[in-house]
């Protein structure tokens, strides 16, 4: 098994020079700074030689006070090894351009175009860097960058005036006052390229060509995004996507909130699973810290995380049955109930049903209630057993595979390489689950198997998740034989000033590889925190999965991947 | 083909309707909450020291400390409570894990309503569960208000006896001047405590009658 | 009431046209107003019946426990909603839309026998105009429906309802022709098309005489009826709503409501045409043995009612190919499968 030093020493071997400093944290986290120059060359050693096939991310760091930014490139394995290389290249703040790895990468393409409409930071080479979280009149006004003074308040109702355009309907628009424009808060102009719709245009073909409207707001969609789709009669030609219309800035908010504050906002990015989020936060903030979790917390915070994955893929796929099924769907109901006992269960621990803010730094909030075992036990056995069923019923539905069987088929191959992760990843056949790859808390000492499918459609995404509840029920029977008794938070308290570090934490979350990259200069703020959510690439594989579908497997294909746009646009 | 199949399909909603409905009869029946709930606050003024922290922590800035008069004004020096906004509220309950009186805590009720925003601002006469009547308050301010004055007259007494001390030892010279006021400063508490003891005995008898009456009084108030 | 007899039948004998023009007006009347309260009444069935699927009440609160006044709640509402038209729609096609689809409905309803009344030994069906084609026009007339829907969808200027109107055209040509079969087969056993007749010659129900035939007939219903399994010109969670998406008040109220009306009359297509009609042994309780005849039919309709709904929860929904393949390359094969069958055995059943 390669470990990080081994990573070093090849990267270091092959291409002297290239890097520029490193850390080794552990056997699976390694810290290198590269030449801007060779990161293309770094990059295709370690995908080419290495077993790198895994472009997990990247973020963008605003160093002010030492006039440079940064770019950290995330590169992972797809279970050839476990080591989690983290590639940063410096650039200077006055003109920051960065090579651009899009053409070797195909998921970079959203990473690096966020982190241009955010920080200004410029890639070269990159196909089409047009906005993709902000909206087209805000780019130009690098919001994450730290000596951003604040933008024109776009909600005030009064200010906004109706105006014609040229296609004949009527847009609002709201002009800066005099006091923003010498504030410096407003670009004076725009870089000059087409709006989304007019991209969306140049693509009519022909007259029996039309673009149809699936979102922001549509009955399909759990979440808003806008999905456009080319249609000739009732095939897809070509799907467009955009995001940012849950867009609440929280990577920026969360600088200006302390640390335990900035907590209750990782509840809000995927509130169906903000267990997960919490986790992924602390995790990072307790790696910084050296900070050990006692073993009662950790059994807790496993259990609680189980559950709330047996809730999400509950609610994610009843609601998705709805989508094909129509709203008086038998089975989906049952899963509704079947939820509310779950939920139950999280609420007697955790006083929420939603946003638990629940896993703090070194331990839990609360310990687990009298009672809670058996109830626990009594609960998941009854919804074993009706799992059980929901499979069977899929199993032998002819209507269901009509509608399912080969819709939206991912191979592996491409699934690797669109970087998505989670159910719609291991229906495809990749047995990839953080659970296993990152194991964090008690999972290394717990036995369970990663559920996966053959061919990557839509049915065996939903059968993925249904597997996965019973997996769940496996893990928490486990948990709640062994669970010690003992104290639930760390006896060294957690100062109000974290020291100063990185860190970057891995969770699976109910919808794939959630990873939080969180900085800390000493201060009581966290300096940056980056989320890597699952969603995110899952949302940008689905327009080229969308072609030459009918509209139906439109809805079929991008429910069952079960996105929460909330998470993606955070 | 679209029939054999199929006769799991049409078992599933007679399988539902077998069962009893699931609807919760709100409003006539409320849900059973556990006791981790946290819904709104439940405030104990009497314990409740007023130091902010829960205003402090709020991520929505949400808290803000209020003067109200049912607090302890021998714990709570500023007598300064906290008002909660709940239309900013997310019941987060991180300032119930702030509260190092541990006097703020959330409790099982979960509706509020109110037709206008000030409605639901809620403040420490409405939160509070616990909080002294008129009278122990005003028992208690009187306790206070005796504290402060012996407080007073101690330094009163201390400055007098400090300021015969140094008109002679500055006579002495400016070298033993620290040491001097180091030793009046001893001989300062000294001299206070002598004649403090006389007043304080006279006065002890008379405080105490008066704590162990407000004491009763608060033991009664809790109990009611 | 002797003169009140006398001077009608005077009137009817001095002025023939406008009497049985008052009397068609006053039919129409009452057969309007008893259907379309009979289709509230499926409406409330539905909602009832999809909440105990789903494991909750239903409506409870207006009219009692059972919710009975529920619709009329939502029908006031609906006709108290403030009236949009989309600026770019075509507005002839877009208000005659709703009233083209009434208009079918009532067409269909003036031919079907809604049950009969036993009086000394002879059963006198109840129609409002008792054609001896019946069973070809009603199928027939139920197609109109279709053009409603396709006048909706079109005449709505919205790419939604343009896609639904082409899906409910799609299904209607699809599955006329199975359904039409079906019914000369049954035509052929019964010797004769008049519905009435056909109820009355079933000695043997044409359900277990015909078992292919009235599978297939029973599905092709489902479909012109868009029910789930079939609902794809109204699939809400693709189409929004589908033809009717631009509607809004008592425009979208009558639209919508027209389904419910059809599904009524398509399951007294059904009980008559396989399921024996009014058939059944008379009670002998005095009054009810007069109208016994009507109570079987209409438990007969209950049944097939709940049957749809029952249906509806418990299936996913076909995508409109799926529809149009299962329309043409089974149900049809079929349907000629149960015609030869019919001509093959029909003459034992005399």
């Amino acid at each position: 098994m390669t470990n990080a030093s081994e990573v070093l020493s090849s990267v270091q071997s092959a291409l002297p020079g290239a890097v520029l400093d490193s850390r080794v944290e552990s056997d699976r986290r390694l810290w290198a700074t590269i030449d801007p120059s060779k990161i293309e060359e770094v990059c295709k050693h370690l995908s080419d030689k290495l077993n790198f096939d895994h472009y997990t991310g990247a973020a963008g760091v605003d160093w002010i006070a030492r006039k440079e930014m940064e770019v950290v490139e995330i590169m992972t394995s797809h279970g050839s090894h476990q080591v989690v290389a983290m590639l940063k290249v410096k650039t200077p703040r006055d003109n920051p351009s960065v090579k651009s790895l899009a053409n070797l990468y195909w998921n970079a393409n959203w990473y690096e175009r966020e982190i241009w409409e955010m920080f200004g930071i410029s890639f070269e080479g990159h196909p089409g860097l047009y906005p993709l979280l902000l909206g087209d009149e805000l780019v130009g006004v690098w919001p994450w960058r730290k000596d951003f003074k604040g933008y024109p308040d776009l909600t005030t109702g009064e200010r906004a005036v109706e105006r014609p355009t040229a296609a004949g309907y009527t847009e609002f628009v709201i002009s800066p006052t005099p006091a923003e424009i010498e504030a410096g808060t407003v670009p004076k102009d725009r870089p000059k390229y087409p709006t989304f719709r007019e991209r969306e245009e140049k693509e009519l073909k022909s007259d029996s060509e039309m673009i149809l409207h699936m979102g922001p707001q549509h009955a399909m969609l759990p979440g808003p995004f806008l999905l456009d789709i080319l249609v000739e009669g009732e095939r897809v030609h070509r799907a467009f996507l955009d995001m940012g219309y849950i867009h609440k800035g929280i990577e920026k908010i969360m600088e200006n909130r302390s640390w335990l504050q900035g907590l209750t906002y990782t509840d809000r990015m995927c509130y169906v699973a903000s267990l997960s989020n919490n986790e992924c936060y602390c995790g990072a903030v307790e790696r910084i810290l050296g900070l050990e979790v006692p073993e009662r917390a950790q059994y807790i915070r496993v259990i609680l995380e189980e559950l709330s994955r047996i809730q999400s893929h509950l609610i994610g796929t009843g609601e998705f049955l709805t989508l094909i099924a129509g709203v008086g769907y038998a089975p989906w109901n049952f899963m509704i109930i079947d939820r509310e006992s779950v939920i139950s269960l999280i609420e007697s621990v955790t006083g929420a049903r939603l946003t638990h803010t629940f896993v703090r730094f070194g331990g839990v909030r609360n310990d687990l209630p009298e009672g809670f075992s058996e109830k626990c036990r009594s609960s998941l056995k009854y919804i074993e057993s009706r799992t059980k069923e929901y499979i069977e019923l899929f199993e032998q539905d002819p209507i269901y595979h009509m509608r399912m069987e080969d819709v939206g088929a991912l191979s592996a191959e491409t699934a690797k390489r669109v970087g998505i992760s989670g159910p719609p990843l291991r229906a495809a056949g990749v047995a990839y689950d953080m659970r296993k790859e990152d194991p964090i808390l008690v999972y290394p000492e717990l036995d369970f198997k990663v559920a996966t499918g053959k061919k990557g459609d839509c049915a065996d995404r939903v059968d993925v998740r249904l597997k996965e509840m019973l997996e769940s029920i496996h893990i928490i029977d486990q948990c709640l034989d062994r669970i010690p008794s003992g104290p639930i938070m760390a006896e060294t308290k957690v100062p109000k000033k974290i020291p100063a570090g990185e860190a970057y934490y891995r969770v699976e979350d109910p919808r794939g590889e959630m990873g939080m990259y969180v900085i800390s200069d000493g201060g009581d703020k966290p300096y940056r925190v980056k989320v890597r959510g699952p969603v995110y690439a899952t949302l940008q594989t689905l327009p080229p999965l969308l072609e030459g579908v009918y509209i139906a497997d439109v809805v079929a294909i991008a429910g069952s991947m079960d996105g929460c746009p909330s998470e993606a646009d955070r | 083909m679209l029939k054999r199949k199929m006769l799991k399909n049409w078992g599933w909603p007679l399988k539902v309707a077998r069962g009893i409905e699931v609807t919760r009869l709100y409003p006539e029946v409320m849900m059973e909450l556990p006791a981790a709930e946290r819904g709104i606050h439940e405030l104990d003024a009497t314990t409740c020291i007023g130091c902010g922290s829960c205003a402090r922590i709020c991520p929505n800035s949400c808290i803000e400390m209020v003067p109200c008069r049912y607090g302890n004004p021998l714990k709570n020096k500023k007598m300064q409570f906290p008002q909660i906004d709940y239309g900013r509220c997310m019941f987060c309950g991180l300032c119930v894990d702030e509260c190092p009186a541990e006097c703020l805590k959330m409790g099982k009720k979960v509706t509020m309503a109110g037709w206008e925003r000030q409605d639901i601002v809620r403040g420490p006469e409405k939160i509070a569960v616990k909080k002294f009547s008129e009278k122990e308050v005003a028992a208690l301010e009187a306790e206070a208000k005796r504290i402060a004055a012996e407080k007073a007259a101690a330094k009163k007494a201390a400055a007098k006896e400090g300021a015969k001390k140094p008109g002679a030892a500055a006579a002495a010279g400016g070298a033993n001047n620290k040491a001097a006021k180091k030793k009046t400063a001893p001989a300062g508490e000294g001299s206070p405590e002598a004649t403090e003891k006389p007043s304080e005995k006279t006065a002890e008898v008379p405080a105490a009658a008066k704590e162990a009456k407000a004491e009763a009084k608060t033991k009664e108030g809790g109990a009611t | 009431m002797d003169g009140i007899i006398e001077t009608i039948s005077m009137f009817a004998s001095s002025e023939p046209a406008l009497y049985y023009l008052i009397i068609g007006i006053i039919g129409a009347a009452v057969l309007a107003s008893v259907i379309n309260i009979g289709a509230m009444y499926v409406v409330w069935l539905e909602v009832k019946l999809l909440g105990d699927f789903s494991a909750r009440y239903g409506p409870n609160r207006v009219g009692g426990r059972w919710g009975l006044l529920q619709i009329v709640a939502d029908a006031i509402k609906l006709f108290t909603k403030e009236d949009t038209i989309p600026e770019k729609a075509d507005k002839p096609v877009y208000v005659w839309a709703v009233l083209v689809a009434c208009i079918a409905v009532m067409l269909v309803a003036a031919a079907i026998p809604f049950g009969a009344l036993y009086i000394d030994g002879k059963d006198y069906p109840l129609v409002v105009a008792n054609m001896d084609i019946s069973a070809f026009y009603v199928e027939a007339a139920l197609s109109l429906m279709a053009i409603g829907t396709f006048m909706a969808g079109y005449g709505s200027n919205n790419k939604y309802s343009l896609l639904g109107a082409f899906r409910g055209i799609a299904r209607m040509i699809s599955y006329e022709v199975p359904m039409g079969v079906c019914v000369i087969s049954v035509a052929v056993m019964a010797h004769s098309l008049n519905l009435a007749e056909i109820a009355q010659n079933q000695t043997l129900w044409y359900a277990f005489a015909q078992p292919i035939g009235f599978a297939v007939f029973l599905v092709a219903l489902i479909t012109d009826l868009g029910r789930i399994p079939f609902d794809q010109s109204e699939a809400e969670e693709e189409l929004i709503c589908g033809y009717n998406t631009e509607y809004a008040g008592i425009r979208w109220g009558l639209l919508f409501f027209q389904e419910y009306n059809v599904m009524l009359l398509g399951s007294f297509i059904l009980a008559l045409l396989f399921l024996g009609g009014w058939s059944g042994p008379i009670i002998p309780v005095p009054i009810l043995s007069i109208i016994s005849p009507l109570i079987w039919m209409l438990m007969k309709v209950v049944i097939i009612l709940w049957f749809l709904i029952w249906t509806r929860s418990a299936l996913l929904r076909l995508r409109i190919d799926q529809v149009t393949d299962v329309g043409w390359k089974v149900l049809l094969p079929l349907s000629i499968v149960n015609l030869a069958w019919a001509v093959a055995v029909g003459s034992y059943f005399a």
